[in-house]
């Protein structure tokens, strides 16, 4: 093969390689997001460490509903000083907060969404539901015998707090073990590891999922218990009243 | 003894009762204390609370929730020796109990859209922070200005129906209750309108309605919904003003000071609308209360010699018909420095059209929560009571403040509160009564 004929194969191989490598990685991401949000619907107790730079930890604990895609909602039962601050996540990007000191259930600005919640290494916008397949493109990477690692970029329109993260998904499951996130400047700031992925039936969950916080050498372990999928749970459960009746 | 004794029996009931109803009993310790930062270094404040909760739905159709304070003033009574010697415990260490809220909930009744709540109860209006020109059912607690926005639970039915995103809420309080008042200038502050002397304060009657529902009732109901993003709601409320107004009858025929003054709580009806919600990344809200309040006036009587020449003269001490607003927003920059701005068109006891004046409420913080405290470099309000004249009108009360969070549940609050006034403004008569404060709470 002459030289010239060599180039030209090795460019269409290269174009038809990512042109298949973002159609696998948007493959793939549909398939994680189809496991991650595979129950109807879940409810579950939450221990939550918070765990600083010395490695003092402190202790969280909390009650948590998710139904379909976007609906979820929290509410912290430890310490004493948080007890009861609840916290609803809606379709739309809509959240609401309710805090027992004010009487009151505040909706939460756009502003709020990528600060910690509570305390934790959690933003509200982590802590809302999220559609990967619908809120982000992916681009696989690389891949090993075991993981696929996807590059996600919130697709346009779409307002995120990072301009990209990293995905790692597990190839035997579908389940992602490790997300890296960058924020605006494309800095690495914030690293997910589910330490513990877990099934009960036919769905994959992670039983224990620790945040790490780079910039402020911070994390925060989340663990879940007693966890239940498919419950039926009321539409009732994730509004403003069941944020006032918790009170 | 016997003053002890009523509180000490119901917490004792409550306690033995929630024990066996599977209640929740949560609460919190704190010391509240604050010092004169000029002058004599005073001691100005210096209480200690423990709050009760308790919290129960014992059932998917029912709960209740009570909020029990036992308040210990650190300061003793002053009074005479037989007094001192007499009350004990009473008067040398002063103490009380608020039942600040004890309410039943009872869920899907009389429809399963249909809660109820009976009993004492905060029913919050508003979607400002703190300064809520809607919130009108319960008393404003003003005993400690430093906690502005609080308020006592008011005896109260209230059914809130829900349907989709929309909401009817109607309330119904058979007996009225009046503010809490601060003491000393602060009082003066809120009051200073009146120019009566401390001399003649016992002389003035309070008058409170009588007991006849027409009277003594109020009522309010709220529709709540979201359109365009935005959370609204439109409210009416029909009751008394909580803040009393002075009411006079000055009677130049006599020498001395005049005797037939009265504070009084005018009928008002209040139609309110606010929003939230937010503009790009900055969140927004707004509160309007347009007020129809009985007008209050005060009579002078001149000299009969003089009779021939004037008619008496009447002067609106309060009333008539005037909107309160507040206008906010608040933002999260990128290094968690909070932001939140307010602008007040008429504070809680600016009640005529002509003495509504214009405030901004400033706070500004920035929260560490992986080390454990929050520094508030900006926190207070700016007073303007007229804008041709800023600088011979303006006020302010302002300072910086440091919250601490040592352990879990625990939070220690220290700051300064320096304030200047010129005539006219409302922290005239507190102009000099720059204050450090310290306070430490635990929860458990």
């Amino acid at each position: 093969m002459s030289r010239k004929a060599l180039i030209v194969v090795s460019i269409i191989s290269l174009t038809f390689s990512l042109a298949f490598s973002d159609a696998k990685g948007e493959k793939i991401l549909k398939q994680v997001s189809s496991t991650v949000s595979a129950p109807k619907d879940m409810k579950a107790k939450l221990t939550i460490v918070l765990i600083d730079r010395k490695g003092n930890k402190k202790y969280r604990k909390a009650e948590m509903y998710a139904k379909e895609d976007e609906k979820r909602i929290i509410r912290f039962t430890e310490p004493a000083d948080q007890r009861g601050i609840a916290f609803l996540s809606l379709p739309g990007d809509i959240q609401y907060l309710y805090m027992p000191a004010f009487k009151k259930v505040r909706r939460i600005a756009p502003h709020i969404k990528n600060t910690k919640f509570a305390g934790t290494d959690f933003t509200y916008e982590d802590l809302s539901t999220s559609k990967y397949d619908r809120d982000y493109s992916a681009d696989l990477i690389r891949e090993n015998e075991t993981h696929w690692v996807l590059e996600l970029t919130p697709k346009p329109g779409v307002k995120k707090s990072y301009s990209k993260m990293i995905m790692h998904v597990r190839k035997d499951n579908y389940y992602p073990d490790k997300v890296e996130f960058y924020d605006k400047n494309g800095t690495l700031t914030k690293v997910l590891e589910n330490l513990k992925i877990s099934r009960q039936k036919e769905y994959w969950y992670a039983e224990v999922a620790l945040m790490k916080d780079l910039k402020e050498n911070h994390s925060t372990k989340m663990i879940l218990e007693e966890v239940s999928f498919d419950s039926n749970l009321s539409d009732k459960l994730f509004t403003r009243r069941q944020l006032i009746r918790w009170r | 003894m016997r003053k002890m004794t009523f509180p000490a029996i119901v917490v004792t009931l409550l306690f033995f009762t929630f024990a066996f109803a599977q209640i929740e009993i949560t609460g919190s310790l704190e010391t509240n204390n604050r010092f004169r930062a000029t002058g004599e270094k005073e001691v100005t404040w210096n209480e200690n609370t423990l709050s009760l909760f308790f919290n129960s739905n014992f059932s998917d159709r029912a709960g209740l929730y009570a909020d029990i304070r036992f308040v210990s003033a650190g300061k003793s009574e002053k009074g005479n020796i037989e007094e001192y010697i007499s009350s004990g415990v009473a008067y040398t260490q002063p103490w009380d109990v608020e039942f600040r809220e004890a309410y039943i909930d009872i869920y899907g009744f009389p429809l399963n859209n249909i809660d109820l709540r009976i009993g004492k109860q905060r029913i919050a209006w508003g979607t400002a922070d703190k300064f809520n020109p809607t919130d009108n059912l319960n008393p404003d607690n003003l005993d400690d200005i430093y906690a502005f926005g609080d308020h006592f639970g008011s005896n109260a039915v209230s059914a809130t129906c829900y349907f989709g995103l929309s909401r009817l809420q109607a309330v119904y309080i058979p007996v009225f209750t009046p503010a809490i008042l601060p003491s000393g200038e602060w009082l003066n502050a809120f009051m200073g309108s009146s120019g009566i002397p401390d001399s003649l304060l016992p002389l003035i009657s309070h008058n409170i309605p009588d007991d006849r529902i027409t009277k003594t009732s109020s009522y309010g109901a709220k529709f709540s919904s979201m359109f365009g993003g935005f959370d609204f709601s439109i409210s009416y409320y029909k009751g008394r003003e909580d803040i009393p107004v002075v009411c006079s009858k000055i009677n130049l025929t006599q020498a001395g000071p005049p005797i037939d003054v009265s504070i009084e709580h005018p009928e008002k009806e209040v139609i309110g609308f606010d929003f939230a919600g937010s503009i790009g990344k900055l969140g927004i809200w707004g509160e309007f209360a347009y007020n129809n309040l009985k007008k209050v006036r005060s009579v002078q009587i001149p000299p009969p010699d003089l009779r021939t020449a004037f008619t008496l003269t009447t002067s609106l001490t309060a009333g008539g018909k005037f909107t309160k607003y507040v206008l906010g927003c608040d933002y999260t920059f990128p290094n968690n420095v909070y932001f939140n701005l307010q602008y007040l068109h008429g504070f809680l006891h600016e009640l005529k059209k002509d003495d509504l004046k214009d405030y901004f409420v400033v706070r500004v913080e920035r929260d560490f929560p992986n080390r454990n405290f929050k520094l508030i470099p900006l926190n207070g309000i700016i007073s303007i009571a007229d804008w041709d004249k800023v600088e011979d009108t303006y006020g302010f009360s302002i300072g910086p403040g440091l919250e601490l969070r040592p352990a879990d549940a625990l939070e220690i609050n220290i700051g300064l509160f320096v304030i200047d006034a010129k005539p006219g403004s409302f922290f005239y008569h507190a102009r000099d009564l720059d204050e450090l404060y310290f306070k430490v709470e635990y929860s458990f």
